[in-house]
């Protein structure tokens, strides 16, 4: 496991380009972070939470392979309650934010999103 | 670098530099204030660097230089695409590291509503302002740079005051103060 | 509100926010092109069905562009358009099935993004960047 200094990001979405957006609006936000990790589906970035230190996830919810969803259900059977988990989904249904309540999700951006929001999100969950 | 400048009546504290349609300005001057006036579908993007301590402010027009490149050439700050970089290059002089920067838009409103004239649509005024603030937005973003703040929209002009002591906007609409960042 | 309306007003909404493209209704007939992209996203939920949007490939290639905060005129892998595509139309079914306020969850399927053969033959619906895409919705139950 990697020290618990730097702060770890991974993004999880199925869309190579979201990746690399949010990614840019990482790095753009002022926020100080360790290193990015991608994912393309929950079952990957299950792999990654397991062999590194992660301080932040974004995750989408409908992906192949692994819902957002899931992953989330996983992360939490694990007891990895030191991850923010951040949802980034067009799913901003009052169901599926009912769904995730009890997931320990602790914000919610819905897309279509400017890039700022994500520049707030770091900021609110680096506070 | 245009930077213009009213005489202040003597009442006045502070040096306002006045930035008309189609101008930018930038200064270092703490004693002074970049104020626009009539912001309606313009955009005035606001530059601001703390530790520099400078200031920057353009007055943006239209969105696209290619609509009319004659006037682009003697007046970039018109445009979105001419104009910002042209801000952003002249305060890199003065100082402002893109990293520090913060930037504020104030404007892109849809003033045809006030006036009860137009419905909005393929190139009616009323779309002016949406597309002013998309082409900034875009631009910014290209350039790596996230906007702070923003008082955008509506239907109502604005003016806008920036501090060049502290960075601070004071933005009003029908001489009364709207709000301040 | 019709409901093709309500998915047209969607698509708006995800050109303006995401991707700084200006989304206007079409006020007279434009052909749309025939180099287009075809991207389907299916839904299930509350109820079923698919939403197919048809865009000129030019201007997915724009939005690409602006999405990804290059140049434009930069090079773009053609794959990263084609996924950058299928995410417009995955923004914008999810923005519409939620603007419908439903109870229930819906689930969208992986976008289908591939050329669209019968492009010249379709009605556009509205105009992103003054280019014109059409917009097909397809309840099944």
């Amino acid at each position: 496991m990697e020290a618990t200094s730097p702060f770890n990001i991974l993004i999880v979405d199925d869309s190579t380009m979201m990746r690399a957006m949010i990614k840019r609006a990482v790095k753009l936000s002022g926020v100080e972070v360790g290193t990015i990790h991608e994912a393309g589906n929950g079952q990957e970035a299950l792999e990654i939470l397991e062999q590194h230190r992660i301080g932040a996830l974004f995750t989408d919810i409908n992906m192949p392979v692994m819902t957002g969803t899931e992953l989330l259900r996983q992360v939490a059977a694990r007891g990895w309650t030191h991850i923010i988990s951040v949802i980034v989904s067009t799913d901003g249904s009052s169901a599926r934010r009912e769904e995730v309540r009890d997931l320990d999700v602790r914000l919610y951006v819905e897309k279509p999103f400017a890039p700022e929001a994500i520049r707030d999100v770091l900021a609110e969950v680096c506070h | 670098m245009l930077e213009l400048c009213t005489a202040p009546p003597s009442a006045q504290p502070r040096r306002r530099i006045v930035v008309g349609i189609g101008e930018y300005a930038v200064s270092n001057d703490r004693a002074s204030v970049i104020v626009t006036h009539a912001l309606g579908s313009c955009i005035a993007v606001c530059v601001w660097d703390p530790a520099a301590k400078v200031a920057g402010l353009i007055h943006v027009l239209l969105p696209d230089s290619r609509i009319n490149p004659s006037r682009a050439g003697e007046q970039p700050a018109a445009f979105a695409d001419t104009g910002l970089p042209l801000l952003f290059r002249t305060a890199y002089e003065y100082g402002v590291d893109k990293k520090r920067c913060q930037v504020r838009l104030v404007g892109g409103a849809d003033i045809t509503r006030a006036s009860g004239a137009g419905a909005g649509g393929a190139g009616d005024a009323g779309s002016v302002g949406k597309r002013n603030l998309l082409a900034v937005r875009s631009l910014l973003w290209r350039n790596g740079v996230l906007v702070q703040k923003e008082a955008v929209g509506g239907c109502e002009p604005r003016t806008v005051s920036m501090d060049v002591c502290d960075g601070s906007l004071q933005i009003s609409s029908g001489g009364e103060t709207v709000c301040r960042f | 509100m019709s409901s093709l309306k309500s998915v047209t007003d969607a698509i708006a909404s995800v050109a303006e926010r995401s991707f700084f493209a200006y989304a206007e209704p079409l006020i007279a007939a434009v052909p749309m092109p025939g180099d287009c992209y075809e991207i389907r996203v299916a839904f299930t939920g509350a109820f079923t069905g698919i939403v197919r949007i048809v865009m000129p490939a030019s201007l997915a290639v724009d939005l690409c562009t602006a999405f990804a905060g290059i140049e434009p005129g930069d090079e773009i892998e053609p794959a990263n358009v084609a996924d950058l595509a299928g995410e417009f139309g995955n923004m914008a079914c999810g923005t519409w099935l939620t603007s419908l306020g439903e109870s229930a969850c819906f689930s969208l399927s992986h976008p289908l993004v591939r050329p669209c053969g019968d492009a010249a033959s379709l009605p556009a619906v509205m105009l992103i960047n003054e280019q014109p895409i059409s917009v097909t919705l397809d309840l099944q139950s």
